[in-house]
């Protein structure tokens, strides 16, 4: 089953396409890591799949269910980049609000997460640093016991330590319960540990949609004469190539070196940082190498 | 105890949301309006007791309201009283354009911010992604405190009511049932002016999603119906249902404590003629004239049409439905605003 399915999805601002014709399908089980330039149209597929925003073009589903539907807003837990709270509340009081406004709601795991990261205060929401907000919010969204949730930059505004307290959490509810996790950022090394389905956006279109398995499987780092670098296009499918003096560094789809060249296997921001540099290039989720 | 008993009438979810996010609305607009209603009691209680200690009360009784305003201001020591002259227009005047403010302050500063600082703040980003539609989120938000205001706009008419009953006395020369200050102070017109002023703040909230733009917006619109409510309204609806009657005989006059709507003359068989065309006619009569028997001489008959008073009460009930309707329409618009543009 997939989690999230979209077809030619777009969204345009005034004249501006934020998302175009995004294609995509993400299995369920899996924490997906969404990832992409700013501007990319991130924050807009989260915030349509989210149901908060209506798109220009194309459909959208979420657990079957269409983003925004009584059935998706009851699966789905989101959380903005924005870190939407009411922020004029006490904690306590903002507990409450999201208590009274779903219908499923896990008291005891909020509070005894609120609690022990003594959050339970008198104080209010706006009063609490950006990193407690955030974890506040997490808490507010795993409280509602979702079977998806949509992260847009998370851990932005954590510490190191906190950031790794929140990705281990989310990893035992993603085991725990089954959860299927989608969320962006910018940080490569904390997608690395986490994440097992790579999509990758460029310029409102979705670039690469694999498991991350499937990925490192099927691209090598080639190290090989500058010289040689134009002609390896007709060998391997080439995604990048840099060059550095005499030698030149390709990032290539292919499970076998061509020779003369030297391979080994890539990283997942070898990977990441590769499809970046060049967007034309895509991976959609038969592997199909398109350019 | 209290969380008892809200447990036991089972406050909607929504209703207790409202509560946790907008206490300070949900205090503040009773306190409002309650606060005016107390003003308008004691300020009611001060005349109606200077009224007692001048002997006056008898003129209260007078069917009429200028006999009464005529009996009490030749009755009274004019520099007299509690607050120095029982006639004070400008103090009455004033007095009732501001429980018009009541409505306005109540959609200024209750009903645009709670929904238009949403969609400014990005807090429906958290709301929203709740089990709670923004369908349900907006009318669950909207609907306790318009309740809300429209009981305590009920409670101040009261007190507005029971005020102008004296106070319309304080009018220089009275006023007349048919006065937009008699129709204003009614508790169906307090409720029904805060109720448009609610829903006119929740549509001007949602289109424009911007609280200074917002509520500038508001003041407008309002200001315009407000206006309109005085001036079109009235006219348009006075001219409903009027009854006609030809007034060359002596002994045809319409009954006192009616509204004429309407005044022309016409020839048997003729087309209406206006006043305008007759006094025209007249000026060039040779003078003095004899009105009745000049009519009587050129064949023409004066006719008005008027609404008697057993009218008004009807009258007052359309006007205040009309912008009961106005909200509903508001609200409904305001539904399909959002259902049509949830956000950007």
């Amino acid at each position: 089953m997939n989690i999230i399915e979209t077809d030619g999805l777009g969204k345009r601002y005034r004249q501006t396409w934020a998302l175009r014709d995004c294609r995509l399908t993400v299995p369920a089980g899996h924490v997906a890591a969404l990832v992409g330039h700013n501007g990319a149209g991130k924050t807009t597929l989260l915030r349509i799949l989210a149901g908060v925003v209506t798109p220009t073009a194309g459909t959208a589903t979420v657990l079957g269910c269409t983003p925004g539907s009584q059935q998706a807003r009851d699966a789905v837990s989101a959380v903005d980049q924005t870190v939407p709270l009411y922020r004029h509340l006490r904690v306590r009081d903002q507990l409450a609000a999201a208590r009274e406004l779903n219908d499923q709601w896990d008291n005891d795991l909020a509070v005894q997460r609120l609690s022990s990261l003594n959050l339970m205060t008198s104080g209010k929401v706006g009063k609490l640093s950006g990193g407690q907000q955030a974890q506040l919010a997490l808490t507010l969204a795993l409280a509602r016991r979702p079977r998806l949730l949509l992260l847009d930059e998370p851990l932005a505004s954590l510490d190191p330590l906190a950031r790794q307290e929140v990705l281990g959490w989310l990893m035992t509810c993603v085991a725990e319960d089954g959860l299927s996790v989608v969320f962006s950022s910018h940080v490569i090394a904390e997608l690395e540990r986490v994440a097992t389905y790579l999509v990758v956006l460029s310029q409102g279109r979705v670039q690469v949609a694999a498991t991350v398995d499937s990925l490192l499987d099927s691209h090598l780092s080639l190290t090989g004469p500058a010289a040689n670098a134009d002609h390896l296009a007709g060998q391997v499918s080439v995604i990048t190539v840099q060059r550095a003096g005499r030698q030149a560094q390709v990032l290539a789809r292919t499970d076998a070196a061509p020779p003369g060249w030297a391979a080994r296997s890539v990283t997942m921001e070898e990977l990441v940082l590769g499809y970046l540099r060049e967007p034309s290039a895509r991976v959609l989720p038969r592997l199909e190498v398109a350019r | 105890m209290t969380a008892l008993m809200i447990k036991a009438i089972k406050v909607p979810r929504m209703t207790q949301v409202t509560w946790y996010r907008h206490r300070a609305l949900v205090l503040g607009i009773p306190g409002l309006y309650l606060l005016a209603a107390a003003l308008l009691v004691i300020d009611s209680v001060l005349q109606r007791h200077w009224v007692s200690s001048q002997h006056l009360t008898y003129c209260l009784a007078y069917a009429d309201n200028s006999t009464s305003s005529r009996c009490l201001t030749q009755n009274s020591p004019y520099t007299l009283g509690v607050f120095a002259g029982f006639v004070d227009y400008w103090r009455t005047e004033g007095t009732v354009l501001a429980a018009f403010l009541l409505a306005a302050v109540t959609g200024l500063f209750a009903g645009v911010p709670w929904v238009a600082r949403e969609f400014e703040g990005g807090g429906f980003r958290f709301t929203w992604t709740q089990s709670v539609s923004p369908r349900r989120w907006l009318l669950g938000t909207f609907g306790p405190l318009t309740v809300l205001a429209g009981a305590v706009a009920a409670i101040c008419g009261v007190a507005a009511h029971w005020w102008f009953q004296v106070a319309q006395f304080r009018l220089d020369g009275g006023t007349t049932p048919w006065g937009w200050e008699s129709l204003e102070m009614t508790p169906l017109s307090m409720v029904s002016w805060t109720l448009l002023a609610m829903a006119l703040a929740l549509l001007l909230g949602v289109t424009i999603r911007r609280v200074l733009p917002a509520m500038i917006a508001f003041a407008v619109t309002f200001g315009g119906c407000l206006v309109l409510a005085q001036t079109w309204l009235p006219e348009f609806l006075f001219r409903v249902g009027t009854i006609p009657l030809r007034l060359n005989s002596s002994t045809q006059e319409y009954p006192t404590s009616s509204y004429v709507a309407q005044t022309w003359f016409a020839r048997p068989g003729g087309p209406k003629l206006s006043p305008m065309t007759v006094y025209a006619q007249l000026n060039n009569a040779p003078q003095p004239l004899d009105l009745a028997r000049w009519l009587t001489q050129h064949h023409l008959s004066e006719w008005v049409a008027y609404q008697p008073h057993s009218h008004l009460v009807w009258l007052a009930l359309a006007r205040n439905v009309i912008l009961v309707a106005v909200a509903v329409l508001a609200v409904l618009a305001s539904v399909w605003w959002l259902r049509k543009h949830p956000a950007e």
